[in-house]
């Protein structure tokens, strides 16, 4: 067994090929989070700097093994208090928006993906009216693919509580979006 | 064989749990084929489902956005930031922090060595063998008197100085009460009169 195993190792080179390769691995998902929770790129890029400050400063009490869950702890509560610090506002839809946005090479023809980036926007704006939790565990579950015992080591939460939370989530987005999609609907 | 209940029209949360449930294939295959069976026979189920699935597939193909080149080089460099910062931290001075007994043996000190000053005459008169011996008023010239005056006040000035940069309490007090009150006194008994006494 090398002495320089990432768990308990002292010196700071295993630390820092801990950081490095967790960085690698979480930085897009940490980022794609943010961005999904604030709807803002420029807010989303600080929250991402400022969870891995915090990943270095903890580097020797953080269990590696549950990093994942760790980071995005960090990042929600770093979105929460930056939300409500600055009191941020669902905004109108914008070209910078990429909350939603899918990967075009799956996508239907112009006309159809044209319909199609509409309601996505929509649901892009949709998801950031909920309120912070469920927003959370509908982005985690949703869109980050989480399953449901890493949302509750995640969030801290008992299953039934994240279950009952998703499922206000999904219908509150449902309702919304059948608000705004009414006549095709109904 | 499992019969779905009929519900209410208002029994929409029971309909959102079964509709979810049927989306993440979590619902039992006995109910499933209930619900589809009630799906098929239900047009306003159907278009909630539908309506939900393409939800449900529009978050799930939520693309992931990547991280800025910018931002990536940020985190990167991280680690040495911080060590950097710890080495700057290690580098800044701390204050000396003078003990106590060192800043009253200071002001003592300099106290002495103005008692040394103002005796210089004394000294001299002793040396010469005239101490003691009546003072003349007329022996001194006014501008004698007004260069002693100076004098006094510049070593005043200095011993002030000295205990403000020791930080003793041995300041304007002392300083009036063992040098000023006396060297005024001497010179009243001889005729003169300094300017705090005017």
């Amino acid at each position: 067994m090398p002495e320089t195993t990432l768990g308990s190792a002292k010196t700071n080179t295993p630390l820092r090929e801990w950081f490095d390769s967790s960085m690698r691995l979480y930085r897009d998902r940490v980022f794609g989070f943010a961005v999904q929770f604030l709807g803002n790129r420029a807010d989303a890029e600080d929250v991402t700097q400022d969870v891995f400050i915090r990943l270095w400063k903890n580097r020797e009490v953080v269990d590696q093994s549950l990093v994942q869950p760790w980071l995005f702890r960090v990042a929600r509560n770093a979105c929460v208090d930056l939300y409500r610090r600055r009191r941020l506002q669902p905004t109108a839809v914008s070209e910078e928006d990429v909350s939603v946005a899918t990967a075009a090479s799956d996508g239907p023809g112009p006309d159809e993906w044209t319909d199609q980036r509409i309601f996505e926007q929509h649901l892009g704006l949709a998801l950031r009216q909920l309120p912070d939790l469920q927003r959370s565990i509908v982005i985690l579950r949703e869109i980050q693919g989480l399953k449901y015992d890493e949302i509750c080591e995640t969030l801290e939460l008992p299953m039934s509580t994240v279950k009952v939370y998703l499922h206000r989530g999904r219908r509150a987005l449902r309702r919304q979006l059948s608000d705004v999609y009414h006549a095709e609907f109904a | 064989m499992y019969t779905m209940p009929s519900l209410p029209d208002n029994s929409t949360d029971w309909f959102d749990e079964r509709i979810e449930l049927y989306i993440d294939a979590e619902l039992p295959e006995e109910e499933r084929l209930v619900f589809v069976e009630r799906m098929q026979s239900d047009s306003r189920l159907r278009q909630e489902v539908a309506f939900a699935e393409q939800v449900s597939l529009a978050l799930a193909a939520t693309r992931q956005p990547e991280c800025p080149p910018m931002l990536v080089r940020r985190i990167e460099g991280i680690p040495n930031l911080a060590a950097a910062a710890d080495r700057e931290r290690s580098r800044v001075l701390r204050p000396v922090r003078v003990p106590r007994f060192m800043r009253t043996a200071v002001g003592i000190a300099a106290v002495a060595i103005m008692g040394l000053v103002l005796l210089r005459v004394p000294f001299a008169e002793l040396y010469n063998g005239s101490l003691g011996s009546e003072v003349d008023p007329g022996a001194y010239s006014q501008a004698e008197v007004d260069a002693a005056l100076l004098e006094t006040k510049l070593a005043l000035a200095l011993v002030g100085d000295a205990s403000r940069y020791a930080g003793t309490t041995v300041r304007d007090k002392v300083i009036r009460h063992s040098v000023v009150r006396p060297v005024n006194r001497g010179l009243s008994s001889v005729g003169y009169s300094s300017e705090e006494d005017q």
